[in-house]
């Protein structure tokens, strides 16, 4: 069976040895401070950690780039849209004002998405998702919460090949994308078809899981275990994102 | 046992039967017999009226009866994708050992124990997804086994498996102790594990006898739209 995503295996490297509890615990400082950042030198310099720690993690170049992109394609409207929208001394080129200013704080918006999208593909390609979820169980993140997370995850590979099996199954009568009455209508009825088979999969499951005793607790066999180097890991990043803040604040440029 | 559900559909009516302990009994019938309505009734999912059954000492309609029952009783659903649903088949192994307390080292001896009976051994970290539909089934399977149930009940075994996945779930069926009740339309399944069957037609309990005898019955099956299995009519 061809399938529309695929699980891929992680790549060995110190990242990915690194205990998913200190790891999602430093990620998330890091992020939160990087969020925080408001000029661009010190983005930018975080921009340029977040992508040596992708390269550290050994991830595939084509699945990063891929990813980053998408980030990249997020953080594009800031790029866009600030320079003109900012006040301040700038360029004026024809009818249209660039402000130097705005295309600073452009810039900065947009190594900041990028950054925290390095982070983000650190996490989800350096363990496991049930091994950052299980960690994040352990960091205090409510059970019901995590299982919900890890059956939406499971079960987003079968309702996408569900609603291929449907596109095929609509091809295969001669359906074709078109934006008419008939199309809007068979798009409509193939969607609440697999919504209808989503609900009902989904009492499934439910009865399954009650029949095996589940009481909305999440057990997971995933252990943990501390090592020096996850702790030195965690207090390096956590100090780097803490220093990229007071050099934000006290604009040591 | 009767069961309706609450759009007055009658699933079950009056039926009655009682099966030992180690016995190895089919469920045939139609779609729509009742079969699998049976089933969620015994593992409790089915709020049903106490007092109308007991499964291993238990009544799964009384609610302190029906938390013991996930070790009592095990159930594989008719579809494994609804059954399997942690990230890896280890996690799924011991989703229901950690349900009842066992220390994460007692759920992976029992992973390896349920593992190991299926014959997937090495599949502890593969994602359910991926896996085969013979293997999704006796993964499925080996989830319910990880649990020791003394009664296990099974829909529809063996339900778009190819002859190799069929014969390997056979093979695995067959070698499981304990007391087995198994619903299925494939009726030379039933010849080849079970002795005992069970007519179930419209909610109604239609015949209770030895396999060989009522499934050669050609009368009894197409009453009940089934059919004689191929093996007995050219016996």
């Amino acid at each position: 069976m061809t399938l529309a995503f695929r699980h891929r295996p992680v790549p060995d490297s110190a990242l990915s040895r690194w205990d998913s509890r200190w790891k999602l615990a430093a990620v998330l400082l890091a992020v939160g401070g990087i969020a925080a950042l408001d000029h661009l030198a010190p983005a930018a310099v975080a921009l340029a950690l977040g992508l040596s720690l992708l390269i550290l993690a050994r991830l595939p170049g084509a699945w990063v780039r891929v990813r980053l992109f998408l980030f990249a394609l997020a953080a594009l409207p800031f790029l866009l849209v600030l320079p003109f929208t900012l006040e301040g001394p700038g360029w004026d080129i024809g009818p249209v004002k660039i402000s130097e200013r705005g295309l600073i704080a452009g810039f900065a918006v947009f190594c900041r998405g990028l950054t925290i999208g390095c982070f983000a593909l650190l996490l989800v390609g350096t363990a496991p998702l049930h091994h950052t979820l299980a960690a994040a169980h352990k960091l205090r993140l409510p059970g019901l919460l995590v299982q919900l997370t890890l059956l939406a995850y499971r079960y987003a590979f079968l309702l996408a090949d569900e609603m291929r099996r449907l596109r095929v199954a609509m091809r295969t009568r001669g359906f074709r994308v078109r934006a008419t009455r008939h199309g809007y209508r068979a798009l409509g009825h193939a969607t609440g078809a697999l919504l209808v088979r989503g609900a009902e999969r989904a009492d499934n499951v439910a009865a399954a899981m009650r029949c095996r005793g589940f009481d909305g607790k999440f057990h997971t066999l995933t252990a943990f275990r501390t090592r020096a180097a996850d702790i030195i890991s965690f207090v390096a990043l956590v100090a780097a994102a803490a220093a990229f803040v007071l050099w934000d604040r006290l604009g040591l440029s | 046992m009767s069961h309706r559900y609450a759009d007055g559909r009658v699933a079950l009516d009056d039926i009655s039967f009682a099966v030992e302990a180690n016995e190895c009994v089919a469920i045939v019938g139609p779609n729509g017999a009742g079969k699998t309505t049976l089933f969620l009734r015994l593992c409790g999912v089915l709020a049903g009226k106490p007092g109308q059954a007991t499964i291993g000492g238990l009544d799964p309609a009384v609610p302190e009866h029906r938390k013991k029952l996930p070790e009592v009783v095990g159930v594989v659903f008719q579809n494994p994708d609804d059954q399997l649903f942690s990230p890896t088949v280890a996690e799924d192994v011991a989703f229901g050992p950690l349900n009842m307390g066992a220390t994460p080292d007692e759920a992976k001896a029992r992973v390896t124990e349920a593992l190991q009976a299926v014959g997937m051994p090495d599949a502890g970290e593969r994602v359910p997804f991926q896996l085969s539909g013979g293997e999704k089934r006796r993964a499925a399977l080996a989830g319910v086994l990880a649990m020791r149930p003394s009664v296990l009940l099974l829909d529809e075994p063996s339900m778009f498996l190819d002859p190799r996945g069929r014969r390997e779930l056979i093979a695995v069926i067959r070698a499981l102790p304990g007391t087995k009740l198994i619903a299925t339309h494939d009726l030379d399944l039933v010849l080849d594990i079970c002795p005992r069957v069970l007519v179930l037609d419209a909610g109604k309990l239609a015949a209770d006898g030895p396999a060989e005898k009522l499934l050669a019955n050609v009368d009894l099956m197409e009453k009940h739209g089934l059919e004689v299995p191929f093996r007995l009519r050219h016996a």
